[in-house]
């Protein structure tokens, strides 16, 4: 049935893939590689969009794009600094407890206000003019959905480097040294809330890129898809991949992916006789319950395949891997 | 010689124990100062106060004069005061070399624009020579890359120690650096001591059960017993106190604290 799939529903499948990655390697610098608890990741995707919506909907301030991704990233900073702070130095359980707060409390404010959804959202268009139903790039017909997925996949490349050149650095040592014992870290001289706070906060505002990413190309706004079956879905990717790889985080979010168009076609190849949503979470906890006895640090482990590394013959190591 | 570390009146009480009750001591710089006691005396307490863990609820601690009593813990140690633990705290999946490269000070890769665009890999090199030195001198040079969590008991005690060179701190405090080490790694523990306090001028405060041990290798000795100090002077004097005779007896001749 996955081959019976047409262009578009692939090309659809894959920018799901690109959102849903930027999100778990996003939560991943927080759960995976901090070692936090972080249970409100959707109250930041959420904030993203309803933000970007804000920035550059016609009916409101009208902005172009990109000051739209930033007023969402901003914000989500906002929030991840007032949460963290008074959190983040109390017990791991306070922390996770008030971030899951958070989501709900932000998904109660948006459904207070834009219970009906907002339509007419601007497209996600990298260019700013107005874009033509399909444009010819070098000889080729492409329709502006490859645009857009070409862009949103830039972007996550653009995540997937950025993250991996913080966790190679001593940045990324220091946060799993951290992670392994936060006491010793301290008495090293490491100031343990403000890079607890740094990767929070980081996380945030790319959890509120891929928000706005997402609105932008659905063009409309719901607040109930914001719900924690989302959290639990990005942790889920996370956590199926391999808590603190960033391979892992892509390859959860594909995997998750996947599954999510394997349920929804098979629910319907059925006739709707199993609900779509049920046959999902009975997947995911499947698969979390195969991998726990299986294989309980997830796909990869906690560490990236050194690909390039291996091709090019290079052998560098990652500050604070062992062996 | 001058005084490093100063403190005065310490008192914290955990619910209704009083952990430490109004204890006051000096330890002089370049001096080996062992702090011994019965279990339970106080003494790990005293290092969670002095290294920021614990709060003091009366008194002060001075260090080189300056007060550092209710600093948060990562801001004593960059001022210069390193520790170990009763209980072993290494980052167990790091390897050897990055236990003692995580504790370097004012690294730029670990600043987010450093790490992105700071040139951290020329400091990290530096560094990496620095834990090597360090290395060598715990003579751990063949095992540093072996995961610290897969260190024997004796070498994961080496590494602790080894962190607080890369810190480098002047004064380090030693909570039982010698239990369940066998002979042999003791020795060597000891010898790593004596050449750090010797060739480079830095201060211990130990905390031990082998009285011998203390008295054999401390310039001055610190005695409490129920979160008092009861004695303290060079070990000859401790030795013949009968207050801390009588603590240690009064606790039974089966406890860890008979000589
Ligand atoms: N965090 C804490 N909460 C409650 N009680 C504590 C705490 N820390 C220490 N205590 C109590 O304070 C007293 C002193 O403890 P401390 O660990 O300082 O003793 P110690 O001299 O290091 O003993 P040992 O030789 O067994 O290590 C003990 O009665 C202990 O139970
Ligand atoms: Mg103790």
């Amino acid at each position: 049935m996955i081959l019976g799939l047409a262009t578009d529903q692939l090309l659809e499948l894959l920018w799901v893939m690109g959102i849903f990655s930027i999100l778990s390697l996003s939560l991943n610098l927080v759960v995976g590689q901090a070692g936090l608890f972080q249970l409100g990741h959707v109250g930041f995707f959420a904030i993203g969009g309803i933000m970007t919506v804000y920035g550059t909907h016609a009916d409101h301030l009208g902005l172009d794009l990109l000051a739209g991704i930033l007023l969402g990233m901003a914000v989500s900073a906002l929030c991840a600094v007032v949460i963290g702070l008074p959190t983040l130095r109390l017990r791991g359980d306070y922390f996770a407890i008030a971030t899951l707060g958070f989501a709900i409390i932000v998904r109660v404010i948006l459904e207070g206000y834009y219970i009906q959804g907002v339509y007419n959202i601007p497209p996600l268009n990298p260019f700013g003019h107005p874009i033509p139903f399909q444009t010819t790039v070098i000889g080729v017909t492409v329709g502006w959905r490859v645009i857009e997925l070409l862009f949103v996949l830039g972007l996550l490349a653009v995540v997937y480097l950025f993250l991996v050149r913080l966790d190679r650095a001593p940045f990324g040592r220091a946060l799993r040294a951290i992670r392994e014992d936060e006491v010793a870290a301290q008495a090293l001289g490491k100031n343990v809330m403000a890079f607890k706070l740094k990767a929070f906060v980081v996380s945030a505002m790319l959890a509120a890129l891929a928000g706005s990413l997402y609105v932008h190309h659905l063009r409309v706004f719901d607040p109930s898809a914001y719900d924690f079956n989302l959290t639990i879905l990005i942790l889920v990717m996370v956590i199926l991949g391999g808590l603190g790889s960033h391979q892992g985080a892509v390859l959860g979010a594909v995997l998750v992916t996947i599954l999510n168009e394997v349920a929804k076609q098979l629910s319907g190849g059925v006739g709707h006789d199993i609900d779509a949503a049920a046959l999902n979470n009975l997947l995911y906890s499947g698969l979390l319950v195969l991998l726990m006895v299986v294989r309980p640090q997830g796909i990869l482990g906690d560490r990236d395949l050194r690909l390039m590394d291996r091709l090019f013959g290079r052998f560098r190591r990652r500050p604070g891997e062992d062996g | 010689m001058s005084t490093i570390l100063e403190v005065k009146g310490l008192g914290v009480a955990f619910g209704g124990v009083r952990a430490v009750d109004g204890v006051s001591f000096d330890v002089r710089e370049g001096s080996i100062t062992g702090l011994i006691g019965p279990n339970g005396a106080g003494k790990t307490t005293v290092f969670d106060i002095a290294t920021g863990f614990t709060r003091p609820q009366h008194g002060e601690v001075r260090f080189r004069g300056r007060r550092i009593d209710g600093l948060p813990p990562h801001v004593i140690a960059r001022r210069g005061i390193g520790r170990t633990f009763q209980v072993i705290r290494l980052m167990p999946r790091l390897d050897a070399t990055n236990n003692l490269l995580v504790a370097q000070r004012d690294q730029v890769g670990e600043r987010i624009a450093g790490a992105l665009f700071g040139d951290w890999r020329r400091q990290e090199a530096e560094n990496r020579r620095t834990a090597q030195g360090i290395l060598e001198r715990v003579d751990l040079t063949h095992r540093k890359d072996v995961a610290a969590g897969s260190l024997s008991y004796g070498q994961q005690k080496l590494i602790e120690i080894g962190r607080t060179l890369s810190l480098d701190v002047d004064l380090i405090l030693l909570d039982e650096p010698m239990a369940g080490v066998n002979p042999a790694m003791r020795g060597q523990i000891l010898d790593l001591i004596h050449r750090l306090n010797e060739e480079h001028g830095k201060t211990f405060i130990i905390i031990e059960h082998d009285i011998q041990m203390i008295m054999g290798h401390s310039d001055d000795v610190i005695v409490l017993d129920h979160g008092k100090e009861i004695a303290q002077g060079p070990p000859q004097d401790i030795q013949n106190d009968p207050r801390v005779i009588e603590a240690y007896l009064g606790v039974g001749h089966d406890e860890e604290g008979k000589p």
